[in-house]
């Protein structure tokens, strides 16, 4: 078990209750520690994959420290995480993922259409990532990944969408 | 009165219905009971989800790569994210309805509310009576 003593990684942010892992120095190193009661109460009020996310970044993050640890300079860029930061930084991870993959499937849309006629093709990671019959048989393919495109190789009718609600701009 | 067989959904300001969403594989929000959408018939889709709501179920993992384009009242236009997913209607029957979900493409643009849109309605007759304060399936 990690002793720990708190680094004040962000002067003046504080480290209080409202932070799911905190960064921490303990005899052996430095690591990211959960708080397990505000973890647990995530869970319960998060759907599943988001808790699985969380707990892909803690680890993501902890492998990292691994490679930096002592290099303290390097530590402001892995923050402590809050619960609001956190959703913003899955929002990033989830919209460059995307981008990723709609340039994947861009610079591939021809031989798609040119090999898979038809069947079920799954692009994560920036790859073409499994080719199956039914949607059924890709379900489970690349769920590591925080954002992927599923979709039957077929042409498509241009549909365009309406919409009368006023929308929020930033 | 109503009807003990009537579905039928109370309203104060928007008409709505009693749904839950449920994503490919399987999350449902909420997990229990239903939340009231409000049904838009100015949004020509089926399902419209804020951005965060989106993320939250998933619905970012079953994403189809063609984006729709939108056209707005104001003029502005942009681009829908079209992932699948299933609508339960609780009140009304257990298999749920397969339908295409979107949510806005540019960053900077979102709603922050959910809504039904007339492809979605297009499935059943409803009757929106004004004078009782409720959306009925009819």
């Amino acid at each position: 078990m990690f002793e720990t003593e708190t680094i004040d990684v962000l002067p003046g942010a504080g480290l209080t209750e409202t932070y799911v892992v905190t960064l921490q120095q303990g005899e052996n190193g430095v690591a990211w520690v959960i708080n397990e009661a505000l973890l647990k109460e995530f869970k319960e009020t998060n759907p599943s994959n988001v808790t699985s996310f969380l707990e892909r970044d803690i680890s993501r993050r902890t492998e990292v420290l691994k490679g930096i640890a002592p290099v303290y300079e390097m530590l402001p860029l892995y923050p402590i995480i809050k619960i609001e930061e956190f959703i913003k930084i899955r929002e990033v991870f989830i919209n460059k993922e995307r981008e990723e993959n709609l340039r994947a499937y861009r610079e591939r849309k021809a031989e798609l259409y040119q090999r898979y006629a038809g069947r079920y093709v799954v692009i994560a990671k920036g790859e073409v990532q499994g080719v199956g019959e039914s949607f059924d048989d890709l379900k489970y393919v690349a769920l590591d990944a925080n954002h992927r495109f599923i979709f039957k190789v077929e042409p498509k009718e241009k549909v365009g969408v309406t919409l009368r609600w006023p929308i929020k701009t930033k | 009165m109503a009807d003990k067989d009537e579905i039928s959904w109370p309203y104060n300001h928007h008409p709505g219905l009693g749904i839950r969403l449920r994503t490919p594989s399987g999350e449902e929000y909420p997990s229990v009971n239903e939340d009231m959408v409000m049904v838009d018939t100015g949004y020509s889709g089926e399902i419209f989800l804020p951005r965060d709501l989106y993320q939250s179920l998933g619905f970012n993992m079953w994403e189809d790569p063609e984006f729709e384009p939108v056209g707005v009242a104001d003029g502005t236009s942009g681009h829908m994210i079209v992932s699948y997913g299933y609508i339960l209607i609780p009140k009304l029957r257990s298999e749920p309805f397969p339908v295409k979900v979107h949510t806005w493409y540019e960053e900077e643009k979102d709603i922050d509310t959910v809504l039904i849109g007339i492809e979605f309605i297009k499935t059943f007759k409803l009757l929106f009576d004004g004078p009782g304060n409720k959306v009925c399936i009819l």
